[in-house]
């Protein structure tokens, strides 16, 4: 007997957009059809119940209490552990995170380090004006992508919540003006009115030149350019920012990976800031890793700071560049790395990422990586938004509650993470 | 069972006022006294625990009315300011989970530091329902107090829709909707229409001029939603923070406010902020108007309001009033962050210090110190500080000394700004609260308005929420209430001698659930699914969120 | 002289390589996907690069042999998918951040085999 059963307004959880309109039918616990889903999440629904990882520790298979019992014990063992990633868990597992942070005296980071958090870092200078998506849908009549790629990175954004979408007061394309500034034609650049290529590392400098212009004052520059762009054309852009009604701005890594790093965000958050007394004005982070936003945002409720927080003193302390997991592991100052849901032997700096193989290491990710291949404990889990429940923060920090439509037979990164947990409260 | 002998009770609305009886606990509610067999039992069984509390001031726990305490606004604030709390530290201590205070405190720093207060209900002020369930996963990491959220709908594009449509039944459905799915308590309007009104670029001024797209004049919006709250008998009035808050010369506009709503039930809250005069040709530009209100505010025998205290020293502003948080940015040059939330509210946050040498802040402190004196009845007015906005909460022990204690308040207002007198009156006041009144405003008035008969009391069948505090004599005012002796919530001791029990324990959120047509969900579905980003079977806070709920039946009448 | 240019490394997203990164990590499609550097055109032609060829980036952090595919870029930036490849050239200067400089390192192109400019 065959039992279909059909799954609407499934969230998926690849990147920040959180689309929470993905139908599924299910047979015999597989998926048959997909609906609603971009590219990249269909090969992510497909490849799902594939290239799962058993418990393993050292190289052995193993069994799933005892790579709890193992985790916690190489954390309680650790003078200064490490735990990173969590962008790709649930919020509860992230909750549960910090708490074992703080039990195991450790350092605690997300991929925000490595993403977003230098923009964190210049909210915490000025601070941001931004909305959630839809309002930018329904009101924004001149949308800017600055160093940002949704094409590639959040392939249904343009669709569910920016240029093409539908709104309120602005319906359709034609009712708003797309600017895109990048230093190479992207797929979203391509998509733009008008693009705008930067000299490479001088976002800073056309920020603050639109910014003094905005704010009245003259500009000079002996080659008659700044960064790579004409004096004219940059006070024609300055006078369509002006005159927006609501403008949006969506911003990406290249903000902050480029030179000036949070200075860059820092002058866009100034700028945006300063053309709310034109029209309204506001931005947004484009942020990557499906529930990157709730990392920051669990870490806050429970300990006052979004990311780079340390617990050697029984309370939490901040500091990017000193706590972020680059910086830890590049230093070789931690004796100890629990990595859960992430992949920095592909994402981080390969000299940080190396040093994974000097200490004890614990992964817990529901498909094998390469942060997998160098690590002493393998620790399954349920993926989260398919087999497993859990809440997600989207871009633009709404929540969304996810449903399982799948069996699994592992357990989730919250409980993982607690029973973890329990073992050193316990002990 | 637990009985905790020769208390003074203070509990106004059983009208003892620090008399000297027994108070009998099980089952995490106040009992009557057992006949002499049950105690003859119980003792004989070892299952009676006796406190003498001989000499002791006994209150029901406090009840704050509205505070900052959780969700996207408040966390948004905690991440903008870690210099808020770096001298701040609390280290974990047995189960119980570390943080950080100062402003904007860590969930769990709030949850002890109002535990600490003796303070064991609190009201969070301002939740928009498209986040709700982020209020609600906070919550359920705020240890031992009860809590619920006021969910915003004066800006809510279907109320502006239904009202502007004059289909009154669906603004009751659709808002009994809105409570039911998003775990809310109460109705909370802020600056109505105004906030629409800066998502679209516009400015508003006053309560009946009309001015955004849905040509609505915010009397309108505050008119229809009065009337809807005491047709849906929710327990609590609306929850109204003013039109033009926080600017010269608003008085004028609180008192239309006022006096637009008197048929009907209304809850002001933080009125300090509105109710400024202006003086013309004078840079200062504000003077108090507290004759004004206190006076219109004393002429209606429904309204209650809360003060919004201000406090000298770091506070961190956030409202859902995004334009007023605009306002401040440009006035103090200071941080700021502003959220537009779809087809919801707004919102925004910049930090604080109000400084005694700056004249402005003077006359703000005194604003809200002459409504508490010249507010006659304390039923109709609550001690807040807005928290985090006009101070935090931690500053209430010191501002019942300032009620209880005109030389002190005097020695006090004698640091001020040398033209304090030019714009107040606070020198020529000298009422002094009583125990009894402290009560009334800290705990049985805020419970009383909010409806929660369990609450604010030591009756039998109340909540056994209790604060012990030492007597007065010989003692500092300010460091007896910041320090209660014994602190009991729901039966069982949780601060003893000024310090935690070091068992973590949840409290309760507090929800009401209005009576609707289940049919309103899919009229506003068709709309709901092309203007907001998420799907409306999403929209809702589902189960798995509510960890330990008590539903506060609808049962007012009018 | 090819080896006295430098350009800015620029890491990103691509389609391809987010499709890949979800369809097993291990599998040989996210390592193709990974391991190739976008070049200007014009400097393809200009230093006689083929499509396709396989050259060596290097960085003062590391080097790597990638395929260059011919794109529309600024003679002033090379690009990369973002991945393990590309995190071999990048360093862990955070300059106090956390932040690797993953768009902004300095990057040389050197022949395979020396053959005539």
């Amino acid at each position: 007997m065959t039992n279909v059963k059909e799954h609407k307004n499934i969230t998926c959880t690849f990147c920040g957009a959180l689309c929470d309109n993905i139908e599924v039918e299910v047979e015999n616990n597989q998926i048959k059809k997909l609906r609603n889903v971009c590219a990249i999440s269909r090969k992510k629904y497909e490849h799902a119940l594939e290239d799962r990882t058993v418990p393993m520790i050292n190289g052995q298979k193993s069994d799933y209490q005892s790579v709890i019992t193992k985790a916690a014990e190489i954390l309680k063992n650790s003078k200064n552990p490490l735990i990173y990633g969590l962008s790709s868990t649930t919020a509860e597992g992230q909750k549960n995170a910090v708490k074992l942070a703080e039990l195991s005296g450790a350092n605690i980071d997300s991929t925000s380090s490595v993403c977003h958090g230098p923009g964190t870092m210049a909210k915490q200078l000025v601070g941001m004006v931004t909305a959630t998506l839809g309002e930018i849908k329904n009101r924004s009549d001149l949308m800017l992508f600055w160093g940002a790629n949704p094409v590639e990175a959040h392939p249904n954004h343009s669709k569910r919540y920016s240029i093409l979408a539908e709104g309120l007061f602005k319906k359709n394309r034609s009712e708003r003006e797309i600017i895109a500034f990048d230093v190479r034609k992207t797929p979203t650049a391509k998509m733009a009115d008008h693009y705008v290529e930067l000299e490479p590392g001088k976002d800073f400098e056309l920020l603050m030149a639109l910014r003094l212009l905005i704010n009245g004052k003259e500009l000079n520059s002996e080659k008659d350019e700044i960064a790579g762009v004409k004096i004219t054309e940059i006070k024609e852009i300055a006078e369509k920012l002006k005159n927006a009604k609501y403008g949006s701005i969506f911003y990406g890594m290249g903000l902050t990976m480029t030179g000036a790093k949070y200075m860059n965000t820092w002058a866009a958050m100034s700028l945006i800031r300063d053309l709310n007394s034109y029209g309204r004005f506001v931005m947004m982070p484009m942020r990557g890793h499906g529930n990157v936003a709730g990392s920051e945002i669990t870490m806050a409720w429970q300990t006052g700071y979004p990311f780079a927080v340390n617990f050697s003193r029984a309370y939490p302390r901040y500091n990017p560049g000193e706590y972020t997991a680059v910086d830890l592991l590049a230093n070789k100052e931690v004796d100890a790395a629990f990595i859960i849901a992430s992949d920095p032997a592909a994402n981080l700096p390969h000299q940080a990422a190396a040093f994974l193989k000097e200490i004890p290491t614990i992964v817990l990710d529901p498909h094998w990586n390469l942060t997998t291949d160098l690590a002493d404990v393998i620790i399954p889990s349920a993926i989260k938004g398919i087999t497993a429940t859990g809440t997600v923060y989207r871009m633009d920090h709404v929540p969304l509650h996810l449903r399982s439509f799948l069996e699994d037979q592992w357990p989730d990164d919250a409980e993982a993470v607690s029973r973890i947990g329990e073992l050193i409260e316990n002990a | 069972m637990l009985k905790l002998k020769n208390a003074l009770i203070y509990d106004p609305k059983n009208n003892k006022a620090g008399v000297k009886e027994d108070i009998w606990i099980e089952n995490e509610k106040i009992v009557a006294e057992p006949s002499e067999r049950k105690i003859k039992e119980l003792k004989e069984k070892d299952i009676l625990e006796e406190i003498d509390l001989e000499n002791k001031i006994v209150m029901a726990g406090g009840v704050d009315i509205h505070s900052h305490i959780a969700g996207p606004k408040v966390n948004s604030g905690r991440v903008l300011r870690p210099e808020d709390h770096r001298r701040d530290n609390v280290p974990r201590k047995g189960k119980l989970r570390s943080g950080v205070g100062s402003t904007v405190p860590s969930s769990y720093v709030t949850g002890y530091r109002y535990s600490l207060m003796g303070y064991t209900t609190v009201m969070e002020a301002a939740g928009p329902p498209m986040k709700a369930k982020h209020i609600h996963e906070e919550f359920n990491d705020l240890p031992f107090i009860d809590k619920g959220f006021l969910v915003l709908s004066g800006n809510n594009y279907f109320v502006l829709k239904f009202i502007s449509e004059n289909n009154f039944t669906a603004l009751k459905n659709y808002l009994a909707w809105l409570i039911d799915v998003t775990g809310a308590f109460a109705l909370k309007v802020v600056n109505p229409g105004g906030v629409e009104a800066w998502k679209e670029g516009k400015r508003m001024r006053g309560i009946h001029n009309k001015g955004t797209s849905f040509n609505l004049s915010p009397s309108e919006i505050l008119l229809a939603l009065a009337k809807a709250n005491d047709e849906l008998g929710i327990p609590h009035a609306i929850h109204v923070h003013t039109n033009d808050l926080g600017t010269a010369g608003n008085f004028k506009t609180t008192n239309e406010t006022l006096q637009l709503l008197k048929d009907y039930r209304v809850h002001v809250t933080h009125i300090q902020f509105s109710s400024y005069g202006k003086t013309e040709n004078d840079k200062v530009k504000f003077i108090t108007a507290t004759d004004q209100v206190a006076a219109e505010i004393n002429r209606q025998p429904k309204l209650t309001v809360d003060i919004g205290q201000l406090v000298f020293g770091e506070a961190t502003t956030m409202t859902a009033d995004g334009i007023l948080e605009y306002n401040l940015h440009k006035l103090s040059g200071n941080k700021w962050v502003n959220t537009d939330v779809e087809m919801e509210t707004g919102s925004g946050i910049v930090p604080m210090n109000y400084k005694k040498k700056n004249l402005v802040n003077d006359i703000q402190w005194a604003t809200g110190m002459e409504l508490f004196l010249k507010i006659e009845d304390p039923w109709k007015v609550f001690l807040t500080t807005d928290h985090p906005n006009a101070g935090p909460f931690t500053a209430y022990p010191w501002i019942i000394k300032l009620l209880m204690d005109s030389n002190y308040r005097n020695d006090y207002i004698s640091g001020m700004h040398k033209n304090f007198d030019d714009y107040t009156d606070l020198s020529n006041l000298t009422r002094e609260y009583d125990l009894s009144e402290i009560a009334v405003i800290s705990r049985s008035g805020p419970a009383k308005a909010l409806g929660l008969e369990n609450k604010g009391h030591l009756g039998v069948g109340a909540d056994a929420d209790i604060t012990v505090y030492d007597n007065l004599e010989k003692r500092d005012i300010a460091e007896v209430f910041a320090k209660p002796k014994y602190v009991f919530k729901s039966g069982r001791m949780i601060v003893k001698d000024g310090e935690l029990i070091t068992e973590l324990q949840s409290g309760k959120t507090l929800m009401t659930k209005p009576d609707y047509d289940p049919q309103i969900a899919e009229d506003i579905r068709e709309e709901f699914q092309k203007y907001y980003s998420i799907s409306i079977d999403n929209y809702g806070v589902t189960d798995n969120y509510y960890k330990k709920v008590e539903v506060v039946p609808c049962n007012f009448k009018g | 002289m090819l080896k006295n240019k430098s350009f800015t490394l620029i890491t990103g997203r691509t389609i391809k390589q987010g499709m890949a990164s979800v369809s097993g990590k291990k599998n040989e499609g996210y390592k193709k996907e990974t391991a190739y550097v976008e070049i200007s055109k014009e400097i393809l032609k200009k230093y006689n690069l083929e499509e396709d060829e396989k050259i060596i980036l290097e960085s003062d952090s590391g080097q790597v042999e990638v395929r260059c595919k011919g794109a529309e870029l600024s003679d002033k930036i090379v690009f990369m998918p973002y991945g393990k490849t590309a995190n071999k050239l990048i360093g862990t200067d955070t300059g106090g951040t956390g932040m690797p400089n993953s768009k902004s390192k300095v990057v040389k192109i050197k022949r395979k085999e020396e053959k005539a400019n």
